[in-house]
C-alpha cells in the first residue's frame, strides 16, 4: 500500500540547506530545515544525510561514541563492495521552521528498523521506535500498517535522528529504503480519511473475491472427488493457492503477529501458476498432442516449483522472484504458440480457452498499453490522461479478479460441458451396450429355446429308443426265464428219461422172459406134466408182478415229470410242503445223477411235523427249491473237484486203503458219504458232502431251509447272488438265472423272503421264508 | 464161466437167471450178484483167482459203477477181469469215461439179451 504512495509523487515541499556549525557535531550532514509541509511523502535529498555500513551490529551507544572507524558518510561515497553490508545506520537532523508543531513520520523499508531521535543538543532524551516488514505487530511502534514512525517537532526546534536499518537476507537494495518520511497530511489522508474507506473497500472485494476461489476451489474438489479427472483437481489447487497468495484481508492478523511466517504462506501461494500451467497442460493433453511443447512445460513447472520452495525457505531472495517472472513468461509464450497452433486447426477447446481468458488477456492488453502510454504521457510531460491512469490504478484489482472468476466460471462451464459430454457418450455407450447385451440375450434365449426342441426330440427319441430296448429285454429276460426253466426241465427230464430207462429194462425182459415161459407151458402142457407147468404158470405171474411194478414204477417218474413241466397255470393252491419237498428233491437227485455221475449223495431232510399244508404256486415253488438244490450240489461236487485237484495223488493210494478197511462195513449201509473220499487238506479230515433240507413252521410262517456243506459264498458275492445272470459257474453251464427265478418266485410270487447265510469254504444255508 | 452182475436193482437178480436159464442150467455159465459196488469188490476179493466176467450198472447209490470199474483196473490185474457196463444213461459222457477207465464194453438199458448171450458166447 505504502508502494502507492509514490504513484503521484510531486515534489512540492520546499525546503533548504544549511550548512551546520562544525561545532554540533564534526561530520553530521546539513540540517535538513521545513518550511512549510505540503507534500505526502517526501525523500531526503543525499546530501542531507549520512549513512554507515555496520558489519558488526553495534549497539546506538557505540554508534553515538563515535570514532574514526565510524565515520558516517553520504550515500554516494558508498562502494559496491560495502552494499552487500546487511546492517546499516542512518542519521539525519531536521529543523522546524514554522510557528507550529511539526509531525513527520519516520520510513524505511527493511526486515527491521530502529529509529533513536532526540532534540539536538540533549541526547539523554532519546525516543526510540521500532518498525520493519519482520517485526512481529506487538513489539511495532507508530503506524503498524505502514511501517511509519511519527514524531513531533516542535516549532522552531531541531531533532536528530539515528536509523539502524537491518534486512535479513540481502544487503542495501536500493538506497531508497533508507531516508525518507511521510508527512502528516499524506498520514491523515491515507490513513485517517482516504485509507479507511480504500480498506473498507478493498477488503470487501479482497474478502468476497477470496471467498469465491475458496468456494470455487471446493467446488472443484467435489468435483475432482466425484469425476476422478486430473483437470478439475488442478483448477482446484490452483484456486486455493490462489486464494492463498491473495493474502486476504484476515491474514493481515496473521502478518501482525507472525510476519515471516506470513510472507512464507504468501510466497507458498505462488504455486497457483504452477498449477495453473498444470491444468493447462492436463486440459489440452499436451503430453500427447505437443510432446516437445509439453516437454518445455514440465520444465519450466519444476524450475518454477524448486523456485516458489526456495522462496519459500529465503523469502525476499530477489533473483528467484525474477527467476519466476522469467518461468512465468516463457510458459505463457509455449502456451501462446500452443494456442495459436489450435486456434489455427480450429480447435473447440482451445477457442473455449481463449474465450475463458479473454478478459484476462484483455486487461493484460490495457495494462500493457497504459504503461507504454503512461511512460510516453510522462516523458511528454502530458497529464490529460492521468484521470484515467488513477482510475486503472485503483481499478487494476477488480479487473484481475473479474477476470480470474471469469475464467473460474467458464472453465466451469467448459468442464462441466465436457462431463456432460462425456457422460452422454459414456450413457450412450451403456444402452447400446444394453442394446446389444439384450439382442444377444435374445439370440441365446431362441438358441435355447432352439437347443431346447432339439433336445426335447431328442430325450423322446431316447426315450422311445430306451422304452424298445426295455421292451426288448422284457421280452429277453421272459425269454431267458423261459430257458432257464426249460433248461432244468432238460435236466430233468434227461434224468427223468434216464430212470424210466431202469423199469423199462425190467417191463421189457420180463415181458419176452414171459412169452418164452408160455411158449415152455405150452410145451409142458402138451406133454401133460402138469407139475412142471404148474411151477412155470406160477414163474409167469411172479414176473407179471414185476413187470406190473416196474410200469407203474416208470408211470410215477413220467408223472413227476409232467408236473413239473405243466406251465401257466400258476394258481395258488393249498399244498403239501413236504410231500412238495421230497417230489423235488427226487427230482433234483434225478438231474444232479445225470450231471455228475460219479458223485453220489442222499439228501437228508428233517421235516417238522407241524409243516402241514400251505397255500402255494406248487410249481413255481418247487422250482425255486428245485433250483437251490441244484446249487447245493453244484457247491458240494466243486469243493470235491478243487481238493481232488489239490490232492490227487496222495488220494489214490489213501482210497485204496481206505476201501478194504470200509468197504466191509459200509456196504449196502444207509450212512450216506461219497464214495470218493476225499481229505480236505488243510484239515486232514476227511470230506464228506453233506446236503440238509429241514422245515419248521411257527404261527407267522414256515421256513424252508436248504444246507449245504460245499464251497460257500465269498462275502463279496452275496449281494450279487441274486442278480439275474449273475453266475460263477463256467460259461455255458450256468444260466444265472437259478437264484434270481427262485427270488422272484419267493418274494414277489409268495410275499416271502429268500435269505442266505455262509462261510466261505464252509457252508451255504438258503432260508425261504413263506408266511403262515 | 463166472459172472458178477453188480447193480442196486434187486430184480436183476431173477431177471438174469431167468434169461440165462439154459446156459446156467448146463453150467457154462455161473451167476453172482452184487448190490452195490462196495459188495462187488467184496466178492471180487473173496474170488480172486476165479475168472470172472464182471457186468456192472453204472449209477449206483454209494460207490458207483464207474468207481467200481476204476477200482478193478486199478487192482485186479492179474489177470485182468473183462468189466462191461450196463447203464440207462447211455450219453457220450458216461461212454468216454467207462472207456476211458478201461471197460471192455458199454451196454445201453433196456438190455438187449439176446446181444448181451452173443457177446458173452464169443467171449466163452
Amino acid at each position: 500500500m505504502h508502494r502507492n504512495c509514490f504513484l503521484v509523487l510531486t515534489a512540492i515541499l520546499v525546503f533548504s540547506l544549511f550548512t551546520t556549525p562544525a561545532s554540533a557535531q564534526p561530520t553530521w550532514a546539513p540540517l535538513l530545515r521545513i518550511l512549510s509541509d505540503t507534500t505526502y511523502a517526501f525523500r531526503l535529498p543525499d546530501s542531507a544525510f549520512q549513512i554507515f555500513p555496520d558489519k558488526e551490529d553495534l549497539s546506538i551507544s557505540e554508534i553515538t561514541k563515535g570514532g574514526d572507524q565510524l565515520r558516517f558518510v553520504p550515500i554516494n561515497s558508498i562502494t559496491t563492495d560495502q552494499l552487500k553490508t546487511r546492517n546499516w545506520w542512518v542519521r539525519y537532523r531536521i529543523g522546524n521552521d514554522a510557528d507550529s508543531s511539526l509531525q513527520i513520520s519516520l520510513g524505511a523499508f527493511a526486515d527491521l528498523v530502529t529509529w533513536y531521535t532526540w532534540p539536538v543538543g540533549k541526547p539523554s532524551s532519546v525516543t526510540i521506535f521500532k518498525s520493519g516488514s519482520a517485526l512481529p505487530w506487538m513489539e511495532k511502534d507508530g503506524f503498524k500498517d505502514a511501517d511509519l514512525v511519527p514524531i513531533n517537532i516542535p516549532a522552531h526546534s531541531e531533532m536528530a535522528v539515528y536509523g539502524k536499518i537491518q534486512f535479513k537476507r540481502h544487503g542495501l537494495p536500493s538506497e531508497f529504503a533508507l531516508a525518507w518520511f511521510s508527512t502528516e497530511k499524506m498520514i491523515a489522508e491515507q490513513f485517517f480519511d482516504h485509507q479507511s474507506e480504500t480498506i473498507e473497500k478493498e477488503a470487501f472485494s479482497k474478502i468476497f473475491f477470496a471467498g469465491f476461489f475458496l468456494l470455487a476451489a471446493l467446488f472443484y474438489l467435489v468435483l475432482f472427488a466425484v469425476i476422478k479427472e486430473k483437470e478439475y483437481g488442478y483448477l482446484a489447487l490452483f484456486l486455493f493457492f490462489l486464494f492463498i497468495q491473495m493474502n486476504p484481508y484476515f491474514s493481515i492478523l496473521l502478518a501482525r503477529d507472525y510476519p515471516v511466517l506470513a510472507q512464507r504462506i504468501s510466497e507458498a501461494g505462488l504455486l497457483y501458476t504452477l498449477f495453473f500451467f498444470q491444468f493447462t497442460r492436463s486440459f489440452f493433453n499436451t503430453k500427447v498432442r505437443f510432446p516437445r511443447g509439453d516437454k518445455w512445460l514440465r520444465f519450466i513447472n519444476i524450475v518454477y516449483a524448486s523456485s516458489v520452495f526456495a522462496g519459500v525457505i529465503w523469502n525476499g531472495v530477489y533473483w528467484l522472484e525474477s527467476t519466476r517472472s522469467i518461468l512465468f513468461c516463457a510458459g505463457i509464450l509455449v502456451y501462446t504458440v500452443i494456442l495459436f497452433r489450435l486456434l489455427k486447426k480450429k480447435d473447440n477447446e482451445s477457442r473455449l480457452f481463449l474465450k475463458a481468458l479473454l478478459p484476462f488477456i484483455s486487461c493484460f492488453l490495457l495494462f500493457l498499453l497504459s504503461g507504454f502510454l503512461y511512460i510516453v504521457f510522462i516523458a511528454l510531460n502530458i497529464n490529460t490522461l492521468d484521470p484515467f491512469f488513477e482510475w486503472l490504478g485503483n481499478w487494476a484489482n477488480h479487473l484481475y479478479h473479474f477476470s480470474v472468476s471469469w475464467a473460474i466460471l467458464f472453465f466451469a462451464y467448459v468442464l462441466f460441458r465436457r462431463y456432460d459430454h462425456q457422460r452422454k457418450k459414456v450413457a450412450q455407450q451403456a444402452l447400446e451396450k444394453e442394446i446389444l447385451a439384450r439382442e444377444k440375450e435374445k439370440e441365446r434365449n431362441a438358441l435355447i429355446a432352439r437347443q431346447k426342441i432339439e433336445l426335447e426330440e431328442q430325450v423322446a427319441l431316447r426315450t422311445a429308443e430306451l422304452h424298445a430296448s426295455l421292451e426288448e429285454l422284457k421280452t429277453t429276460q421272459h425269454q431267458l426265464i423261459h430257458a432257464e426253466k426249460m433248461a432244468s426241465l432238460g435236466e430233468l427230464t434227461s434224468g427223468i428219461a434216464h430212470e424210466i430207462q431202469n423199469p423199462l429194462n425190467f417191463v421189457n425182459n420180463f415181458s419176452e422172459i414171459n412169452a418164452e415161459l408160455v411158449e415152455e407151458l405150452k410145451t409142458e402142457l402138451g406133454n401133460g406134466d402138469y407139475g412142471a407147468a404148474t411151477l412155470l404158470a406160477g414163474e409167469i405171474l411172479d414176473n407179471e408182478a414185476r413187470i406190473l411194478h416196474h410200469g407203474k414204477r416208470a408211470d410215477n417218474i413220467v408223472k413227476g415229470m409232467l408236473q413239473h413241466s405243466r406251465k401257466g397255470i400258476g394258481k395258488k393252491e393249498s399244498t403239501d410242503l413236504e410231500q412238495l419237498c421230497n417230489e423235488y428233491l427226487r427230482l433234483s437227485l434225478h438231474g444232479m445223477r445225470a450231471r455228475y455221475p460219479d458223485f453220489h449223495i442222499q439228501p437228508e431232510t428233517n421235516f417238522d411235523p407241524l409243516t402241514g399244508k400251505l397255500n402255494v404256486i406248487p410249481q413255481e415253488l418247487g422250482q425255486a427249491i428245485f433250483n437251490i438244490l441244484n446249487n447245493a450240489y453244484y457247491a458240494c461236487a466243486e469243493k470235491i473237484r478243487i481238493s481232488a485237484s489239490e490232492t490227487l495223488e496222495v488220494e489214490l493210494s489213501e482210497t485204496a486203503k481206505n476201501r478194504n478197511k470200509s468197504s466191509s462195513r459200509k456196504a449196502g449201509s444207509s450212512v450216506i458219504i461219497s464214495e470218493l473220499p476225499i481229505t480236505v487238506k488243510n484239515t486232514g479230515s476227511r470230506y464228506i458232502p453233506r446236503i440238509e433240507l429241514c422245515t419248521s413252521r411257527n404261527r407267522e410262517f414256515v421256513d424252508i431251509r436248504i444246507r449245504d456243506n460245499g464251497t460257500g459264498i465269498p462275502q463279496h458275492l452275496k449281494d450279487k447272488i441274486y442278480q439275474p445272470f449273475f453266475t460263477t459257474k463256467p460259461t455255458g453251464e450256468g444260466t444265472g438265472l437259478g437264484l434270481s427265478l427262485a427270488y422272484d418266485i419267493i418274494t414277489r410270487g409268495h410275499n416271502g423272503e429268500l435269505t442266505v447265510e455262509s462261510i466261505e469254504g464252509e457252508f451255504s444255508e438258503f432260508i425261504i421264508r413263506l408266511p403262515a | 464161466m463166472k459172472i458178477l452182475v453188480v447193480d442196486d436193482e434187486k430184480d436183476i437178480r431173477t431177471l438174469f437167471e431167468q434169461r440165462f436159464r439154459k446156459e446156467i442150467r448146463d453150467l457154462s455159465m455161473e451167476f453172482a450178484f452184487a448190490y452195490s459196488g462196495e459188495e462187488a469188490l467184496q466178492y471180487l476179493n473173496k474170488h480172486v483167482h476165479e475168472a470172472v466176467l464182471i457186468l456192472s450198472d453204472i449209477n449206483m447209490p454209494g460207490m458207483s459203477g464207474l468207481d467200481l470199474l476204476r477200482e478193478i483196473k486199478t487192482h485186479f490185474e492179474n489177470p485182468p477181469p473183462i468189466v462191461m457196463m450196463i447203464t440207462a444213461y447211455g450219453d457220450a459222457e458216461n461212454y468216454n469215461q467207462a472207456m476211458k477207465l478201461g471197460a471192455d464194453d458199454f451196454l445201453t438199458k433196456p438190455l438187449d439179451f439176446s446181444v448181451l448171450k452173443d457177446k458173452l458166447k464169443q467171449l466163452i
